[in-house]
Order: structure tokens, then sequence, then C-alpha cells
């Protein structure tokens, strides 16, 4: 072969894919012919630097950490209708015996929510679509969930002003995340199908029907509501009354 | 998984973590997805884990969920991707004789210091990465990251080993180019050593 013809199988070569008699032909080859030799070890070289900078990172690294961990303590197991009933007993079982300590330390929606709008923020999550409009933000969100999506269109007004928005998920629930700023403090908004409420553990605690539930941990509020259009879940570090007007507005306003 | 399986499993990732930590974060079109493409993944293999046959490569066995899950994820951006492979097909055919040219003196030069180059270029090499087209892309981390042999990629991608190596050629064939085009730009490649910021 000339030295075109064997620089064409430099790729295969340096894979240890050829046969070997191709493999052996080659070899010969770079033996006794300097400039090959070079080409075929400048071309090991430079692939295996581009794979050396393909690295990961400490934020995949912490991700992967985090999956692994929501895997292998089984919190993200479907079907949900099974696991409905498991919630319920389990909530039964941690009312009467000592299985309480066990339950708390669940996830629940609160819990979920909270953590996600950490850690979203941490991270200086993107948004899949940036606009104020709550128009655009719909539109983002047809067909890729279950169930329709509807922003208020009157928060503005209010000096709640709508960020953007992307897809994201609670447990393996898919959820509409809408990012919004009250004084340039974030607030982040999470909508989900009544239906996946059976995913989190104490369901219940988020209160009857109609009834916007309220919990502080620390700095950061959290209110929660249900209605007939699914629930709504505002998480932020601002005052109580900002979070029960957004929800309100989402689970109350239909435009 | 019962409490066996599930040791086994853990014990089988550890090695393997990085890799497909790797494998996602370049496979991923949106830097956001890589979260939800690894739990996906591993909650489908965790599902599976029966079926994988011990003594097998586990690593190859586990990018294949890590794959699909990308995939997936990535299908939200198709329009783009599609958008972007056109563009970059036109950027082609406009290259003149005068540049076909220049970029082989760039390539050579690219070969006389590859380290150095690449070490400088970081961010470009992932991001020539990103624009190859989906399969393409799989098939350059998989042999990169995962270091599969070509029997392997085609399985992860149930396409034949002919299509491993044709895509493999071209995906190297479009980073050197893409490399050559960065360093070109960026004229680090007479300066000599030092990093320079543009
Ligand atoms: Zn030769």
């Amino acid at each position: 072969m000339s030295c075109d013809e064997i620089r064409r199988w430099v790729s295969p070569y340096l894979d240890s894919e050829l046969d070997p008699h191709t493999n052996f032909e080659i070899a010969q080859h770079l033996e006794a012919c300097a400039a090959c030799r070079q080409v075929f070890e400048a071309e090991r070289r430079l692939e295996a630097s581009m794979a050396a900078s393909l690295v990961t990172d400490p934020q995949t690294q912490t991700a992967w950490d985090r999956a692994v961990h929501r895997v292998l303590a089984g919190g993200v197991v479907r079907p949900r209708r099974w696991h409905v009933a498991v919630a319920a007993v389990a909530l039964f079982l941690g009312l009467v015996g000592g299985w309480r300590g066990w339950i708390m330390a669940r996830q629940d929606l609160v819990r979920s929510a909270l953590r996600n709008h950490q850690e979203y923020l941490a991270n200086r999550m993107t948004l899949d679509v940036q606009s104020s409009s709550p128009e655009a933000a719909e539109a983002f969100f047809v067909n890729k969930l279950p169930f329709p999506v509807r922003c208020p269109r009157h928060l503005g007004d209010q000096g709640i002003r709508l960020i953007g928005a992307r897809l994201c998920h609670l447990k393996q629930v898919p959820v509409a995340y809408l990012l919004y700023h009250v004084d340039s403090r974030p607030i982040s908004v999470f909508l989900l199908d009544t239906d996946d409420l059976g995913q989190f553990w104490q369901a219940a605690a988020l209160g009857p029907p109609d009834s916007p539930q309220g919990y502080r941990f620390g700095r950061s509020g959290v209110v929660t509501v249900r209605s007939a259009h699914g629930v709504v879940c505002a998480v932020g570090e601002v005052p109580q009354a900002a979070l029960e007007r957004i929800v309100a507005s989402y689970a109350f306003e239909r435009t | 998984m019962d409490r066996r399986a599930r040791d086994r499993f853990t014990e089988l990732l550890k090695p393997v973590a990085r890799a497909a930590q790797a494998y996602a974060r370049h496979l991923a079109w949106h830097r956001n997805d890589v979260e939800d493409i690894l739990q996906t993944a591993l909650l489908n293999a965790s599902r599976k884990f029966g079926d994988y046959a011990e003594g097998t490569s586990f690593k190859a066995w586990l990018l294949q969920f890590v794959t699909y899950a990308a995939f997936n994820a990535n299908r939200r951006h198709e329009q783009i991707d599609a958008h972007e492979l056109m563009a970059d097909t036109e950027a082609l055919d406009r290259l003149t004789a005068v540049e076909v040219l220049t970029h082989e003196v760039a390539y050579a030069e690219l070969l006389q210091a590859p380290e150095r180059v690449v070490g400088q270029l970081g961010q470009e090499v992932q991001e020539a990465v990103r624009a190859l087209p989906a399969k393409r892309r799989s098939i350059f981390l998989l042999r990169a990251i995962g270091e599969l042999s070509y029997r392997e990629i085609a399985d992860v991608l149930t396409v034949p080993v002919g299509t491993v190596m044709g895509e493999l050629w071209r995906a190297r064939k479009e980073l050197r180019e893409a490399l050559c085009e960065y360093a070109q730009q960026r004229g680090r490649l007479r300066e000599g050593g030092g990093t320079h910021v543009v």
C-alpha cells in the first residue's frame, strides 16, 4: 500500500479494529516509513487529548450522585395507581406506629419543590424560554406536558414579573416550572397534575382542595394549593403574602 | 430490586460513573437536561438489571440506557439540530480552494502540537462535538469516552459495524476541520505556547 492508502486506515488502526492481515501490513509500513509513523503518532495524541478534554464536571458529578441516590432509595417508582395505595398505607402507618420517622424522612412535594428551587438557583439554571409574556410560556408547554398550562395574566400589575419557563421534574414527575421575580427576588412556581400527587409522600399534608397551605423553612416560604385545575406550588425568599397571591391566581383565575 | 441486586448494581456503577457522567454531559443538547438524563438512565437500568449478563461489559450495557435517555431528552431540540446541520453544510459548500489549502496547512500545524492546541481550545472542542449530528456524536463519544469497541458501539445503537466505522471517520474529520477553523480564527497555531484569550 502507498502512504496515502495507509493513512486512510489511521482511524480503525488506532482503535485496534482492523483484521490481522491489514493490521500487520500497516505495522510493517510504519516501521519502514518515518513520515507515516509521525502522522499516526500525532493522530493518536490528538485523539487522546480530545478524549481527555471531554470529562465530567462537578455539576454533572452532583447530578449523578443525586440520581443514584434517588434511584437506589426507590423514591421514583411508578406505576402511580399502586403507589397511591402504598402512600396511603404508609401515611396511616406513620400516624400510628414507629414508622413515623422513616416516613417523615421521605421527601414530600413541599420539600421536593423547595430543594429544586434552591438547586436551580444555585446552578444558575437557564430557562427553556425567557419571556415576560404568559402567552409565550403557555405556548412553550403545549404538547410537552400531559396537562394544559394556564398562566395568570395580571400578576405583572402587582409587581410579580414573569421571567421565563422550563420543563422540569420533581421526583420523576414532569412539571411546569415558571420563574417570577418580585423586587428582583426569584420565585419558583411548580405546576403539576392532580393525578401525580400520589407520587409524593404526605400528599395529604397539602390540605383540602382550594385551601392554600403555607410553610416556612428559614428564609424560604412555600405555599401550595390544589384546585380543580391541578396543583400549584410557589417557593421563594419573599413574604408569604406574595406567594399566596401567585398560587391563588394560578388556582382560581381562569383566562 | 432486592438488596443483593442493589448492592451489586451499586458496586458495578462505581468504576463506570465518570465515563457515564462525561458521556451524558457531552451527549446532551441542553445543559439542564443532564440530571434528567442520568436519572432516567439509572432508573431504567436498575429496573432492567435482571437482564444484565455478568461477565459482559457493564459500561456498554449502562451507556445504552444513557444513550436513549439523552436521545429522548434531545428530541425537543431536534429542530435546532436540523437547522444547524443545514447551516453547516452550506458553510462547507462555500469553501473556496484557497480556504481548503489554508485548512490543510492548519491541519499540519495541528498535528505538530495536538495537546497544546486542544488544551487551548478546550471549550471549542466541546462545542464542536455538540455540533455533530446526534448519532455521529454518540458514536464518537462512545469511542472517545466509553472506549467501547466498534462491535459494542454497534450493539448499543443497534446499527451495523460498518456504520460505526463510517460515522466515526466523519466525526473525526469534522472535529479536525472545526479545530483548524477555531485555531485559525484565534491565530493560535502560529503563536507558539502560552494561553491567549481573545
Ligand atoms: Zn508512508
